[in-house]
Formats: C-alpha cells, sequence, structure tokens
C-alpha cells in the first residue's frame, strides 16, 4: 500500500484519458489507465489491499485484546498501557472501514450562487434550501484575502429558521449536511448583436468555452480592478469593482478570431455583430457534502488518540520486572 | 522581518555550529567538560532561537507555524531540544556528535529561505493549525533524533572495529537499538496525531477528511513505514542493523515528506 500510495502521489490522479495517453506516450498510458493507476485509491486492487488490512487490523485487535485483559489482571498499570494500543487499533479499524465507505456513502455537490438567489438544495436531496444574503471578502492591508463570507438563511419548508455565515475554515453545519465556502466567481450579462437582432447570454469568469452555435464559443475573463502591470499583462489590482473591464475571445471553429478588453456597455465587434457588457455579479461558490459515516470516522479518531495518549503515558514496557530498572525504552524526551 | 528575529536567528545558528564543533573536539577530549560545554551551547542555541521566534509572533501577531521556513526552524527546535534532553538524560554526547551537523545543515538551509512573516490565508485560519503543527514537531524531532542514532548503531556495528576513539563515545549497541525504538514509539504516537489533527481540520477547510492530498499520502507512508519497524522490532525480526537502516528510510521519507512534496509534488498544503 505505501508503494502503490507513493506512485499515486507521483501519477496526476482522475485526469481524463487524452491526459495520460499525451503525458507518458500510448502504450505507457495505456497501461496506467487500464491498471488503474489512473485513480489508483479508487481502484479495485486497492480497495481489496485496505479490506485485507481491515481483517488482519481485527484478528490482531482480538489477540491484543485478549493479551491486554490478561495483563490488566496482573499488573493494573502495564494493562493500561496495553489497553491503549488495543484502544488504539480499534480506532484504526474504525478509520479505516469509514474510509472505504465514505466515497461510497456520501454525496457532494457544487453550487454557485449570487447573492439575492436561493439555492435550491431540497431540488438535490437535501433538507433545506440556502437563501444567499451576501458575500464578500475580506482583505489585509497588503491587499492578500483574509476571509472569503457567505451571509445566508436556512430555509425550510418555505420558513427561514436561521441565519448565518459560512466562510472558510467554519462550514455551516445543519441537519447532518455541512455546506462550505469552496471558491467565488464573477457572471456577467452580456447582449449579442448579429442581423438586427439581440440574443441575452450570462457567461461566468474563467471557465471553458461558452458555445454560442454549432461554430461560435465566447470565453471571458473579469477584471473587478483593472490595471496594466510593468510587463503590459492585464491584472486586476483588487476584488473590489473599482475600475471594471471585461476581456472576451471569440472563437470560430475552436480557433480565437478576435480578443479586446472593453467597459461596461461598450461595444466589441465580433465577424458578423457586436457584444456588449451591461451587468456583472460577484457569485459564490459552496459545496454541499452529507456524510452518514462522518461520525464512525470521528470515533475513530477518538479512540486512536485516547490510545496513543494512554500507552504513551502508561507503556507497558517501561518497567521491566524483576530488575527493576528503568527501561529506556520509555520515552526519549 | 524584524531585525532582533534576524539576529537571534544567526546567533542561534552559531551557537548550533559552536556546539557541533564543540562535539567534535569531544571526540579527542573525552572530557565531561567538553560534553557540558557542547550541552550548554545548545541550550544556547534554543534560547536565542526561542527568542527569535518569540520576536516572529509577536510582530506576525500569530503562531509562526504558516511556512516552510517557519515550520522548518521549528522542527530544528524541536530536533536540538530532543537532542539535549536525550544526551543530558542518558548521559550520551555520542548522540550529539551525529545530531548537531543536522542541526547546523538544517539550519544553514534556514538561513537562505527566511523571510518576513506574511498574514495567514483564510484555509490556514483555524485552531487545528496549531495542534496539527505542534504535534509534527514532536514527532519530526524525534524521528530525527533515531535517525542520527541509526547512524550511531551502523558506525559503531562493523565487523573488526576497535574500541577507540569515536566509537568508545558510542552507548553500546544493545542499549542504542533500544533508544532507538523508544524514540520512535514516542515519535510515532505524535506523527498518529499529526495525521488525525490534520484529518479533522480537513475535514472543516477542505469538506473531506481524507483526500489522498500528496503531503497527507506521504505522511501515511511514513506512519506506515514506522508502523511496521515497529512492529518488527516487538516481534525481534527487525533489530540491530535491519531496524537501523529502516529507521533511516523512515527518516528519508520524513524529508521526502517535507521537502520532496513541497517542491517537486503540487497539493493542497501550503508546505
Amino acid at each position: 500500500m505505501s508503494i502503490a500510495s507513493a506512485i499515486g502521489t507521483v501519477v496526476p490522479q482522475n485526469q481524463v484519458p487524452f491526459f495520460y495517453t499525451q503525458q507518458y506516450g500510448p502504450t505507457l498510458g495505456q497501461l496506467i489507465i487500464s491498471t488503474g493507476v489512473a485513480s489508483l485509491f479508487r481502484s479495485w486492487w486497492f480497495t481489496i489491499a485496505e479490506v485485507w488490512l481491515v481483517v488482519s487490523l481485527l484478528i490482531c485487535t482480538y489477540y491484543r485484546g485478549q493479551f491486554a485483559i490478561r495483563l490488566s489482571r496482573r499488573d493494573t498499570k502495564r494493562g493500561l498501557g496495553a489497553w491503549g494500543l488495543t484502544v488504539l487499533h480499534i480506532g484504526l479499524v474504525f478509520i479505516l472501514v469509514t474510509l472505504i465507505f465514505t466515497p461510497r456513502v456520501s454525496r457532494e455537490e457544487r453550487v454557485d450562487a449570487a447573492p439575492g438567489e436561493v439555492a435550491k438544495l431540497s431540488a438535490r436531496g437535501f433538507p433545506f434550501d440556502l437563501q444567499i444574503k451576501s458575500f464578500k471578502i475580506e482583505q489585509y492591508p497588503d491587499g492578500s484575502p483574509k476571509q472569503y463570507i457567505t451571509r445566508c438563511a436556512v430555509v425550510e419548508n418555505g420558513k427561514v429558521v436561521r441565519e448565518t455565515n459560512i466562510s472558510v475554515n467554519y462550514p455551516l453545519k445543519h441537519r447532518g449536511v455541512k455546506v462550505y465556502q469552496m471558491s467565488y466567481g464573477w457572471l456577467l450579462s452580456a447582449r449579442l448583436l448579429s442581423q438586427g437582432k439581440t440574443f441575452p447570454v450570462e457567461i461566468a469568469s474563467d471557465q471553458e468555452p461558452l458555445a454560442l452555435g454549432p461554430y461560435h464559443a465566447l470565453a471571458v475573463r473579469f477584471y473587478p480592478d483593472f490595471a496594466y502591470d510593468l510587463n503590459g499583462h492585464p491584472i486586476t489590482r483588487s476584488q473590489e469593482p473599482k475600475n471594471p473591464r471585461v476581456l472576451y475571445i471569440f472563437y470560430y471553429q475552436n480557433q480565437p478570431v478576435v480578443m479586446d478588453i472593453l467597459k461596461l456597455g461598450q461595444a466589441g465587434e465580433f465577424p458578423g455583430g457586436q457584444i456588449v457588457f451591461d451587468r456583472y455579479s460577484q457569485f459564490t461558490g459552496l459545496q454541499v457534502k452529507k456524510n452518514p459515516a462522518l461520525g464512525y470516522t470521528f470515533a475513530g479518531f477518538i479512540l486512536a488518540s485516547a490510545g496513543v495518549l494512554v500507552h504513551l503515558i502508561w507503556n507497558p514496557r517501561r518497567r521491566r520486572e524483576g530488575t527493576g530498572q528503568e527501561d529506556v525504552n520509555a520515552t526519549s524526551k | 522581518m524584524h531585525p532582533l528575529e534576524s539576529n537571534f536567528f544567526t546567533l542561534a545558528l552559531i551557537a548550533y555550529a559552536l556546539a557541533m564543533a564543540t562535539f567534535f573536539a569531544y571526540i579527542w577530549t573525552r572530557s565531561t567538560r567538553t560534553a557540558n560545554l557542547g550541552f550548554a551551547l545548545i541550550g544556547a542555541g534554543l534560547l536565542t532561537q526561542l527568542v527569535s521566534l518569540t520576536v516572529r509572533s509577536i510582530a506576525a501577531g500569530r503562531w509562526p507555524f504558516a511556512n516552510v521556513y517557519e515550520f522548518l526552524t521549528l522542527m530544528i527546535f524541536g530536533l536540538a531540544a530532543a537532542t539535549l534532553i536525550a544526551g543530558l538524560r542518558y548521559r550520551m554526547p555520542g548522540t550529539a556528535i551525529f545530531a548537531t551537523p543536522v542541526i547546523v545543515a538544517l539550519m544553514a538551509y534556514a538561513y537562505t529561505i527566511k523571510r518576513a512573516a506574511e498574514p495567514l490565508v483564510p484555509a490556514l485560519q483555524s485552531y487545528w493549525l496549531q495542534f496539527h503543527v505542534a504535534t509534527a514537531i514532536f514527532a519530526y524531532g524525534a524521528f530525527g533524533l533515531s535517525f542520527a542514532m541509526a547512524v550511531m548503531y551502523l558506525i559503531k556495528d562493523r565487523p573488526g572495529t576497535r574500541e577507540g576513539g569515536l566509537l568508545g563515545i558510542l552507548p553500546d549497541l544493545g542499549r542504542l537499538d533500544k533508544l532507538i525504538y523508544g524514540t520512535i514509539a514516542f515519535g510515532f504516537a505524535f506523527q498518529t496525531l499529526v495525521l488525525i489533527t490534520g484529518a479533522v481540520w480537513a475535514e472543516e477547510a477542505w469538506g473531506t477528511w481524507w483526500s489522498w492530498d500528496p503531503k497527507e499520502t506521504w505522511a501515511l507512508i511514513t506512519w506506515l513505514v514506522y508502523a511496521f519497524y515497529l512492529h518488527g522490532w516487538t516481534r525481534g525480526s527487525w533489530r540491530g542493523r535491519r531496524g537501523a537502516w529502516l529507521s533511516i528510510i523512515g527518516f528519508a521519507t520524513v524529508l521526502f515528506t517535507f521537502f520532496g512534496v513541497t517542491y517537486l509534488l503540487r497539493g493542497l498544503h501550503s508546505y
């Protein structure tokens, strides 16, 4: 498992098949895909190794438990140390079993929502909806981000039951569901003017090109506080919309044909028409997750930590009977 | 960077370098006074480093737990403290002969990457950061010490060597073997806590308690290598030279987790 895991950290995981044949050549790339190395930690053979480890742990823990019982009868303190190790191993079984089951029983969804919107989580099987009140980015004096905060209301059956903040490291916990602050982005409203007609378009900044038909596609990047850096490249000085600009790229048959930077309301060209960006809005990226196995994992964490600490304090090897001498095994510090 | 922080860091580097020189001199003098001077210099290094870290913490308004430089200096602090305590408690100046070069090398590297403290990015603003890093210092400090002792073991345990010079200072093999085991057992307990506090924190910050991020995977590999060592040692099959080699491999995975993953593999960890 160690060797497999090491390989799993070197070979990028869960990419599209094309990535592997491109990166490693057709033969090795195919081998990586067919052996499951491309998604190693979910492959059947890695799962079997994990199950194997659980079974051996269970057997060992059983014998360890018997040893701890016998030792406790003879010597309480040393018995306690042996119990520590037993409890540690029971904790490890909990953690490993939930490691195997968590991806199979938990459910997660990404939700992007702008302030004022209601994220309909109930439509996706979660027990409540979220009304997004506001989203703000707190900054340090040097301009680097300090915290991302989404203010929202929890709505159950059309009624607001609580209002709370979601920020990084402080997810919302409600009815066994956790909602995390994950990302944010900008949404742009544009009009395409072509042959006397107007087509409205909603497009998110920094995404894959949006198809506008069989041959045309559009990609945009929003600069809330636009400036040029010393090399003449466009940058944003902050995330506050002090000087908003939109960079757009128009594609025809996957080839970029027009690229320009526009102010809001300013018309830009594309072959056969014009484009105008009217509005921008910031949205918050939330992750909604329900993991029914989490309680068991945390039980495992508590057991393993308690076991390790008990063993550290009452190490059964510390004093050897008969000699009365302190054994150097005890601690190193 | 505050000049006090910078100056005391340099002083600590000098103190550790002098301690290393003193312990090298001890190989010839073999006098208790030389060894005591060496230990006093390690103590001076610890104190000056503590001043440097305290100034940094006050200036930044947070614990120095947030980037590769800060963690490296804490790891050195843990290793130096472990060397001092183990050396005095078990009266083994021999350990310091091998630990001080590691301390000085890491300290010199830290010197080249030192920079002013930056404010914490949102993902690091958690109480779990403190527990996660504090347990890691103990674990890595102990693993570093066990590495130094494993090298001592391999140097001492060569056929046909005489009991003179350096070898005479080193503790006898049986004692050394038990010390390596004890140190690793101590470090392993803390490595377990590193993984658990990290998992609890990841559940709050990243939305999943285990995501096979390269850093956490390599921390797990380290844990597995030492788990293998501990089980092999108690069963009696991985003691002596084999055990010493395994503990060197264990420390190599520690170093890879720390430097290799930080600089070669990309992941969610900031260092």
